[in-house]
């Protein structure tokens, strides 16, 4: 398969072939808790909760 | 946006135990079907330990596809197809207020127009964790997220052990994504 390139990450054009594809971070993910303030900051208010 | 009121009248096509799924740690899955306008698609639902529920969904016609959660359908029906998980994970918490709500914003490979998209904070990762947010609040869930990996978990307060799961849930990450 040919080499793709990425549009979503505007910092630079990289190449990455399909083939090969991996997570472009190769530091290991962990679960975080989410702060009430991110939350809040982020939550549009006019929504109405499903659940409290 | 994501109303579950909304949703596509769903109904449940697949039940499988652990043994006939052969997936790691899986220890049911669920499988839903609902007909957009255009297409049917399907949601499986997988239970982890922990009563930790993960929500899949992609289009029917790429069921037997190895991207089909990464392709795009481009039919603009992502808050009615969201909503519509939403409804069935409230049909799953009536039922057992111990369940969490989980998903991985898969990256979007798409094969005509010769793009691929990095696997952090992807797209889908970012419009579903503003759905959960703006629906499911604080009191009844702790939110976590691993923007690394593009995956977010809502557990439960019900649970008494709520860190515990969230860590018992990273372990889990790790070995199945082979990280």
């Amino acid at each position: 398969m040919g080499k793709l390139t990425t549009p979503f990450n505007h910092k630079k054009d990289v190449s990455i072939n399909v083939a090969s594809v991996r997570p472009a971070n190769t530091t290991k993910g962990h679960l975080a808790k989410v702060s009430a303030e991110e939350i809040k900051a982020r939550r549009v208010a006019a929504y109405r909760y499903l659940l409290p | 946006m994501f109303d579950p009121e909304r949703s596509y009248p769903y109904r449940r096509v697949g039940d499988h135990s652990s043994l006939t799924t052969n997936r790691k740690h899986v220890e049911h899955l669920t499988i839903y079907q609902f007909n957009t306008e255009k297409y049917p698609y399907l949601i499986e639902v997988e239970r982890y330990p922990c009563q930790i529920y993960v929500f899949k969904f992609y289009r029917r016609i790429h069921k037997k596809n190895k991207q089909r959660f990464n392709l795009m359908t481009n039919e603009g029906k992502c808050s009615r197809i969201v909503g519509t998980c939403f409804s069935i994970f409230l049909s799953i918490y009536e039922k057992n207020p111990l369940a969490s709500f989980g998903f991985l914003g898969a990256h979007t490979i798409d094969t005509q127009q010769q793009v691929v998209e990095p696997k952090n904070e992807t797209r889908r990762f970012v419009v579903y964790r503003q759905a959960v947010q703006n629906y499911f609040g604080m009191n009844t869930f702790a939110h976590f997220s691993n923007p690394e990996n593009s995956i977010y978990l809502a557990i439960s307060n019900k649970n008494k052990d709520v860190a515990n799961i969230a860590e018992m849930a990273n372990t889990m990450i790790e070995q199945l994504l082979d990280l």
